[in-house]
């Protein structure tokens, strides 16, 4: 006799994603998205100051998640939406 | 591939046919789908009859009760029936696990840290209210332990549609450093008729005729405080707190952690008339060290970070501010189970709580929870 | 990852960094978010007991691939 079992699992498939289009070169702003684990924000300080030194003119600014534990509150993700063109995000351990 | 049920009332999940010659459970472990241990098959009558035990909120089997990490997948009622039998749970327990599974990814819960980080945090589950006795949960002997169906599905369930459904695989995305056996399941109830305070849900807003699942992120225990000869409330706080003292690095701070209490150290407090309020606060005064102390040491080991008072322009007074193991009384959380013979007090433990010494508001823990609908 | 997904879905050019140990995890949680190639750099593991020198030079070391890596033209 066939035994017949449910499927346990999410069975939907991923819809295929792509990357955005890159620009010729890093301009405006970039943001800096601290994931907020420990020691992160010291790789991040000296990060912010090498990316000024190669790429004069471009601003940074820094964003912090409250906790590492979930992926970022929507305030957070709409203010880099509307403030940011590039999104750098360190860093996980 | 869906099918459908010829009462409209079930499945959209694919049937997957096993032919005769197939060992059942050896191809469920083929396919990945179980934690390590058999699971029970998710037939369609098992299923059915988990689903007819949903609550009145939960009648729909394509209703999405959560959404699932780390791939943020949906769990339908159905998909939570079929883990749920899985896990080996009655159809009873299917209110208490719709509970747990809503507390868990209600939002409050570190659910997503709790897989894709190192630290291994998982969910103690705690049942207080009418629903405990009703679905035959141990709040006594070996209450944390092995034994008891419902204390056993009740984790599992969830730890199986974490794996199933939000694609939780150890190894793949889910990163645990080392893990322990309340990855699988800890789940038990209060002893709230033998507790010397109010039962544990009532604590934190809830009736006393409600039941309630609630969830304490711990990355293991238990750690257990055995003291046999302490008379005093006071004494015996002292002992819990040297204990407490010494989880994660006796330098560091760590987050909201459970205190179990057995019936026979619920005595002592209860003959001291001691509040949990005053167990706080001693554990508090007792696990407190100047700052300065709780810096990580050359030959003492890690606390907090070395470049904290640099980092935050601690001064020399701030160094010598008394600093206790917690953050804030509200995250040592307490309550009652066990037999009566012992005298036990087991601490499971949350991460390294380690923030901004100078922080001088630190938040409040509330234990994620819900209700237990039926 | 989570994040720089969305960002990525979202018309903004990102990239996140994350130590080695994480190789495996990221192009599997990649892989379910529909997005297997985006972009990422590993710096060495471990981080959390590494001096403040230690982790500037980290970043002097990866900042020009973690720029490049952003940038790189998308086919």
């Amino acid at each position: 006799m066939v035994t017949q079992i449910l499927d346990p699992t999410d069975e939907r498939v991923p819809i295929k994603r792509s990357l955005t289009p890159r620009p010729e070169a890093l301009h405006g702003t970039v943001a800096l998205l601290d994931i907020s684990k420990p020691r992160g924000d010291v790789f991040l300080d000296r990060l912010e100051q090498l990316l000024h030194e190669r790429a004069p003119g471009v601003e940074t600014r820094r964003y912090m998640k409250p906790t590492v534990a979930k992926p970022a509150p929507e305030p957070i993700k709409q203010a880099i939406l509307e403030e940011c063109d590039f999104v750098i995000e360190a860093l996980a351990d | 591939m869906a099918s459908t049920d010829p009462d409209g009332r079930s499945a959209l999940a694919r049937v997957i046919e096993i032919a005769d010659h197939d060992d059942v459970y050896e191809f469920m472990f083929d396919q990945g789908i179980t934690d390590g241990l058999p699971v029970s098959p998710p037939t369609r009558d098992r299923v059915d009859r988990m689903l007819a035990a949903a609550p009145s909120d939960f009648q729909h089997p394509q209703q999405v009760i959560a959404s699932l990490p780390p791939n943020l997948a949906p769990l339908t009622v159905e998909k939570a029936a079929i883990n749920a039998v899985m896990a080996g749970a009655k159809p009873e327990y299917f209110p208490a696990i719709l509970a747990a599974v809503e507390a868990a990814a209600g939002g409050q819960f570190p659910l997503h840290g709790s897989i894709a980080t190192t630290a291994g945090l998982a969910p103690m589950m705690l049942v207080n209210g009418p629903e405990r006795e009703r679905i035959g949960m141990n709040w006594g002997l070996n209450a944390l332990g092995q034994g008891n169906r419902a204390n056993s599905t009740l984790g599992r369930a969830l730890r199986l549609m974490l794996r199933n459904v939000g694609g939780a695989v150890p190894g793949e995305i889910e990163q645990a450093i080392q893990g322990g056996g309340h990855k699988w399941t800890l789940s038990y109830a209060e002893d709230e008729d033998y507790s010397p305070w109010e039962p544990y849900h009532v604590e934190h807003g809830y009736e006393r005729a409600d039941s309630v699942v609630s969830l304490i992120p711990i990355t293991g225990g238990p750690r257990v405080c055995i003291d046999q000869t302490s008379r005093t409330a006071r004494a015996l706080t002292g002992s819990i707190a040297m204990a407490f003292q010494q989880v994660l690095k006796p330098r560091g701070q760590v987050t909201p952690t459970m205190f179990v209490v057995s019936p026979e150290h619920a005595d002592v407090y209860r003959a001291d008339g001691w509040s949990k309020a005053n167990i706080r606060e001693a554990i508090m005064e007792f696990t407190a060290l100047p700052l300065r102390e709780r810096l990580a040491s050359p030959t003492l080991g890690g606390g907090i970070n070395e470049y904290a008072p640099e980092k935050y322009g601690l001064s020399e007074a701030q160094l010598d501010m008394p600093l206790s193991k917690v953050a804030d009384p509200s995250f040592i959380q307490i309550s009652v189970a066990g037999s009566h013979a012992g005298k036990w007090t087991s601490i499971y433990q949350g991460i390294f709580g380690d923030g901004d010494p100078t922080q001088q508001q630190p938040s409040t823990f509330v234990p994620p929870s819900a209700r237990i609908r039926t | 990852m989570h994040d720089t997904v969305f960002f990525e879905l979202q018309g903004k050019p990102s990239v996140f960094v994350a130590t080695s140990e994480f190789i495996k995890a990221a192009s599997h949680q990649a892989e379910r978010l529909g997005l297997e190639e985006v972009r990422r750099v590993f710096i060495p593991h471990p981080m959390q007991d590494r001096t403040n020198a230690e982790m500037h030079e980290h970043a002097e070391r990866f900042i020009d691939e973690i720029l490049d890596t952003l940038m790189a033209p998308v086919d």
